[in-house]
């Protein structure tokens, strides 16, 4: 079939069809440079693309599948956990900075593995899920607080008596969760401390199976 | 540069470009009233932009930037808080309904603060979740439960002894949930909680940091 564009006055309708194969595609210009194109890439099942630039299937920011999947690429998402134990870091009262050295995902690069710090690319609203692990909790230790704080403000997750919560054989399991507002340039990190406990003694989990994880992405 | 619009029989596309500045779009108009624009917003880094009505910059419902990041300034997403305690309000089986007086920001107005309910403006999947710090816990308050209840289903959440496990330090814990929920247009949100066993001086936390908070966003 031979190409097909179309702008129809007799019904309101544009088509775009380059024929027997090949790319459907609107290309958005500025003064001759490639910003944006969108339309149907012909190599990847054909996937509904929003490209940056002048290709489909190179810089893709949103591929919605033909069955209605819709992936962003770029989106910011990351997803890290703690490699090691960090022993001894809390448990009499010190503020402890949980470690997340190494990433599964950081699909737009914001995650610092060295400062353990999450900084949004842009302003918006991002979710932050936080789970971590104690081990070597002692019975004295009976308050533990757990809070990912932002440059905006701090949002407050398990809050209880580590010493009445633990397991039989001194693990704790505890957690933060929230959606928050950020803006451009403000960072996130995550802190434990567990308190009244004669010393520092409990220790942070790590492991290649992320028990002590973090993970968050941009929602809107 | 002169105005290039085009479109291309040779390669199956077309081009929108307004020469040397300004926005390239393309306006979708039923009966000449503008209902959308999308294209590229010159005075916006160049952001592809989904546009409600006839320009981009003033009611833009989707924007990418050049680096990919997406965001939808007017998708249904909120976070509240409860912003002063309430004092002696469960604790001896009384079943209240969590305030959350103060938002943060509520995208869509889709929540209610002076019914604590969140409504669905449109059918969805929706992410929602909560967390509560209790305070003035005492050993005999050996139940809490607590529940998100939506208008298809009620989905129960933390249900444990938190007389025992609470923090020593200030006698609080928390209770919280999450999840994704189907919820259909008009559908409501809104989180209850219950302690019993003791008598009724259990306090539900309020301050300018979100202790009890409730949020949550359209995710699909």
């Amino acid at each position: 079939m031979a190409k097909n564009n179309a702008i129809d006055s007799a019904v309101p309708e544009l088509t775009i069809d380059p024929g027997a194969s090949g790319d459907s595609f609107i290309q958005f210009d500025i003064n001759g440079t490639g910003e944006f194109r969108i339309g149907v890439d012909d190599t990847d099942g054909d996937a509904f693309i929003i490209a940056q630039g002048s290709a489909l299937g190179t810089s893709n920011t949103f591929r919605m599948s033909a069955a209605g999947e819709r992936t962003m690429p770029l989106q910011p998402a990351f997803l890290a956990y703690n490699s090691a134990d960090d022993s001894n870091v809390t448990g009499a009262g010190t503020v402890a900075q949980v470690e997340f050295d190494t990433e599964i995902y950081d699909q737009n690069d914001d995650y610092n593995t060295s400062t353990d710090t999450f900084t949004a690319p842009i302003t918006g609203r991002y979710h932050f899920d936080f789970k971590g692990r104690l081990n070597d909790v002692a019975a004295d230790m009976t308050a533990l607080e757990t809070y990912i704080t932002t440059s905006n403000r701090t949002y407050y997750g398990t809050d209880l008596s580590a010493g009445a919560a633990m397991s039989a054989t001194n693990f704790l399991s505890f957690q933060v969760n929230t959606d928050a507002d950020m803006d451009a340039a403000d960072t996130a990190t995550v802190s434990v401390v567990v308190s009244n406990g004669s010393g520092d003694d409990a220790d942070i989990d790590g492991s290649s199976t992320p028990i002590t994880r973090w993970s968050g992405h941009l929602v809107c | 540069m002169a105005t290039q619009n085009s479109i291309n029989n040779a390669s199956g596309s077309l081009t929108v470009d307004p020469g040397a500045s300004g926005d390239s779009f393309i306006q979708y108009n039923i009966n000449t009233t503008g209902e959308f624009r999308i294209g590229i917003d010159d005075d916006a880094a160049d952001a592809f932009i989904i546009a409600q009505g006839s320009a981009l910059g003033g009611t833009d419902t989707f924007i990418m930037s050049a680096d990919g990041e997406r965001t939808m300034p007017l998708q249904p997403a909120f976070l509240a808080y409860n912003s002063s305690t309430d004092l002696n309000v469960t604790g001896d089986a009384t079943q209240i309904t969590i305030k959350f007086d103060t938002e943060i920001y509520d995208q869509n107005g889709d929540y209610n603060t002076s019914t604590y309910t969140f409504t669905a403006p449109i059918t969805g999947r929706y992410f929602l979740g909560v967390t509560v710090r209790c305070e003035g816990l005492t050993a005999s308050h050996t139940s809490l439960q607590c529940w998100m209840k939506t208008s298809n289903r009620t989905y129960r959440a933390s249900r444990y002894d938190i007389g025992a496990l609470r923090n020593a330090d200030d006698d609080s814990a928390i209770a919280e949930s999450s999840i994704d929920a189907d919820m259909d247009a008009a559908d409501t949100a809104y989180f209850e909680v219950v302690i019993s066993f003791g008598t009724k001086v259990v306090d539900i936390v309020g301050n300018s940091v979100p202790y009890t908070r409730f949020w949550g966003h359209l995710a699909c």
